[in-house]
């Protein structure tokens, strides 16, 4: 059976056969781990409960093999400019679901405190937050066509 | 005969697209036919609506994210519609993120034999 027809419940009693072969599951119950799960794309961290909870409070609408839910640039795509342009955020490349495999991590507490978290979907159901920062991203990449569109579409300030 | 048109859009945040094949070479029915309609989202937000000839065939409906070239008939949005020789088809896109989604289309229109 390949990992992408596993259903949850498989995937995560292979990580408990793993996780007690190496008698992390005390350290996890006792709290001196932290178990943690990572976008191989983004390196982004979800919750302990992400696989556990796939379907009900992640992964909504993204299929039965959990995955992350984080989003790229679609730079392939054309920049979106809409026919009514109300605010210069609107001009951005499209974003796509990436789909990125996500791999277990245990973490000391104070790892686990500083590690990056990604928002998720629950959190950010209208990808405004989500938006903001890729778009962020997209500016700062000088071959992407954004910062030519931006910069094209905003009235010079005069001195 | 079976007539296919399919292509995809940029759609901008919190922006609407009134019709996603204007201009495509069959926005209008070639022959009284029965159509189809598949597509995809690249990430979830996206609602399409289907009009044929000013009558709506669908409401709105949520697009699934499988970020794809649609695939038959997994990506279906409605079948079974259909088209008099000449009927505008409208399908209306919504994007109701705060970031531009990639949106993915094709329509199969299948003449209705005199």
């Amino acid at each position: 059976m390949t990992e992408e027809n596993q259903t949850p419940e498989e995937l995560e009693a292979n990580l408990k056969s793993i996780t007690d072969s190496h008698n992390l599951t005390d350290d996890i119950v006792s709290g001196s781990k932290v178990l943690m799960f990572r976008c191989s794309g983004s390196g982004l961290f979800f919750p302990a409960d992400y696989l556990e909870q796939w379907g009900r409070k992640y992964g909504i609408g993204l299929g039965k093999a959990p995955v992350s839910e984080c989003l790229e640039t679609d730079w392939y795509a054309n920049v979106a400019i809409p026919k009514n342009l109300r605010s210069i955020d609107q001009i951005m490349y499209p974003v796509y679901q990436a789909n990125h495999q996500v791999d277990a991590f245990i973490l000391s507490p104070e790892g686990a405190a500083k590690a990056q978290k990604a928002i998720l979907l629950s959190e950010d159901p209208f990808m405004d937050a989500r938006a903001k920062i890729i778009r962020g991203k997209q500016l700062e990449n000088v071959n992407g066509k954004l910062r030519h569109y931006v910069h094209s579409n905003t009235t010079p300030v005069l001195k | 005969m079976k007539v296919v048109m399919q292509d995809s859009i940029s759609v901008a945040a919190n922006s609407t697209v009134p019709n996603v094949i204007a201009g495509q070479k069959y926005d209008r029915s070639p022959g009284d036919a029965v159509g189809a309609v598949y597509n995809t989202g690249s990430a979830t937000g996206l609602r399409a609506a289907l009009n044929v000839g000013g009558i709506a065939v669908s409401d709105t409906i949520n697009v699934g994210a499988a970020n794809r070239t649609p695939v038959v008939p997994d990506d279906l949005l409605v079948d079974d519609w259909d088209a008099p020789e000449g009927a505008l088809i409208q399908l209306q896109v919504e994007n109701t993120t705060g970031g531009a989604l990639v949106y993915q289309w094709r329509i199969e229109l299948v003449e209705i034999p005199e």
